[in-house]
Parts: structure tokens; C-alpha cells; sequence
């Protein structure tokens, strides 16, 4: 049941990585005209259409993540912890980012609504961008190393 | 609506403070499958405190929802970002004995 929930967890996490890389990429390097390659049309799409998107994926991942928790603390954080610290200390700053970028989710939501083109909105998306990266990345890691 | 502002701001400030002193909220232990606000005995398994301060953190945050409109005025709205990015910088430093041996 641990590695369906996980797979989920993943499966989710890419969308969500998706719709953020693209807000994040928009919301810097913006672009009015119409264009014409793949990777330049990127840059024309409507920022603020990425957010309740961002939020729901958001929370999805973060749920299946918490289900899972308790299987991975019973299970690789305990050889984690012995013979890899520097994977423990990596999956302890994971589930901590995680549970800060829950925390921004109201602020990104209120500025991509009432102030997109702000500075402060551009902002929250780095954030959270940063988060899931991070934690994308180091999910991915950790689990070759010994996942559940 | 500006209030979610704050959101960030007091959600932040009651997760790490909880996180840096490790006060337990609830602990729960996975191998017995018990919820309880001590710690038990080793055979009770490993306990986890994530879920309590999560919790705890949106509760604290939710207090952002009672603050006058015209104090949220007041406040620049860098603050909704600027609070989780000290937030996460700080647990890179807390975490610096697992990341830097």
C-alpha cells in the first residue's frame, strides 16, 4: 500500500513541479507577443492561471506524503540514520520545506488574485518553485538510495 | 483578504519555534499506532512530531484572520515571503549536523 501511496506521491509532484516551472518561468521572463517555437510560447500563457492548480496539487502532494510518512519512519530513516547522515539531514530539511511552503499557500493565492505582476507574487512562486524542486529532487534520491 | 498576509508570517514564526525547541504538540507512534502528548518507552517505536506542528502552526496561523484590516494596511506585503525564506534558511542551519559532518 506504501509504495501505491508513493507513487501517487510522485505522480502528483510532477504535475505540480510542472505547473510551478511553468508560473515561475512566466512570471519572470514574461512575453506579450505571440511566438512561435515550443519553448517561447511558454512565456505567453496567463501566470495566474497556474495558481489554484499549484494549490491543489500542493496539498494532494503533501497529504500522500504525510500518509507515507510513518512507513518511511519506520522503515529507511532508521538505516538513514545510522549509515547515511547526510541523506537523514536531506529528508528532514524535505518534510520541513514541505510544511513551510503549506504555510505560504494563502499569501500566494491572495498576491496571484489581487497583485500578479507584484514583485511580492513573483516572490511567492520563487518559494515555493524552490521547495519543490528541492524536494522533488531530493525525494527522488533518497529513494534510490533505500526507499520503501 | 489581505490579511492571508499573514498567513506565512504567523504560521512560520509558531513552526519554527515549535521545530527549534521540539516541544511536542502530539506525538505519534507509527509502530503502536498511538497519539499521545508524552513520549513512551523505546518499544513504543520511533516518535514522530510532524503532524502536531503542522497542526499546531495552522492553528497559530489562522489567528492572522482576526487582525483589523487597517493593521494589515500597515504591513509590506514582502513579509508573506520573506518570513518562510529566514523559515527555511533556518532549518538548513538547524539541520547543519546531518548536512555538514
Amino acid at each position: 500500500m506504501a509504495v501505491v501511496l508513493l507513487i501517487l506521491h510522485s505522480l502528483f509532484s510532477v504535475l505540480l513541479i510542472g505547473a510551478l516551472t511553468h508560473q515561475f518561468v512566466v512570471a519572470w521572463w514574461r512575453a506579450s507577443a505571440p511566438r512561435t517555437s515550443f519553448v517561447a510560447r511558454v512565456r505567453t500563457v496567463q501566470p495566474s492561471a497556474y495558481t489554484n492548480a499549484v494549490i491543489v496539487l500542493y496539498i494532494v502532494t503533501w497529504l500522500f506524503g504525510a500518509i507515507i510518512y510513518p512507513a518511511y519512519t519506520l522503515g529507511p530513516r532508521v538505516g538513514f540514520r545510522m549509515e547515511e547522515p547526510l541523506a537523514f539531514g536531506v529528508f528532514e530539511v524535505k518534510e520541513h520545506f514541505a510544511a513551510i511552503g503549506l504555510g505560504v499557500l494563502p499569501a500566494y493565492w491572495y498576491l496571484w488574485r489581487a497583485e500578479p505582476h507584484s514583485l511580492t507574487a513573483r516572490m511567492t512562486v520563487t518559494l515555493l518553485t524552490t521547495i519543490v524542486w528541492f524536494d522533488f529532487l531530493s525525494g527522488h534520491v533518497l529513494n534510490n538510495l533505500g526507499g520503501l | 483578504m489581505r490579511r492571508l498576509l499573514l498567513f506565512p508570517v504567523l504560521y512560520c514564526i509558531a513552526y519554527v519555534m515549535l521545530y527549534a525547541l521540539n516541544i511536542i504538540v502530539v506525538l505519534y507512534y507509527p509502530e503502536a499506532n498511538a497519539i499521545t502528548r508524552r513520549p513512551r518507552p523505546p518499544n513504543f517505536g520511533p516518535g514522530m512530531l510532524y503532524y502536531g506542528w503542522v497542526s499546531a502552526a495552522l492553528v497559530a496561523a489562522a489567528a492572522s484572520f482576526l487582525v483589523p484590516e487597517r493593521w494589515v494596511a500597515r504591513v509590506p506585503s514582502a513579509v508573506s515571503w520573506v518570513f518562510p525564506a529566514l523559515a527555511l534558511v533556518y532549518v538548513i542551519y538547524h539541520e547543519r549536523g546531518w548536512l555538514f559532518p
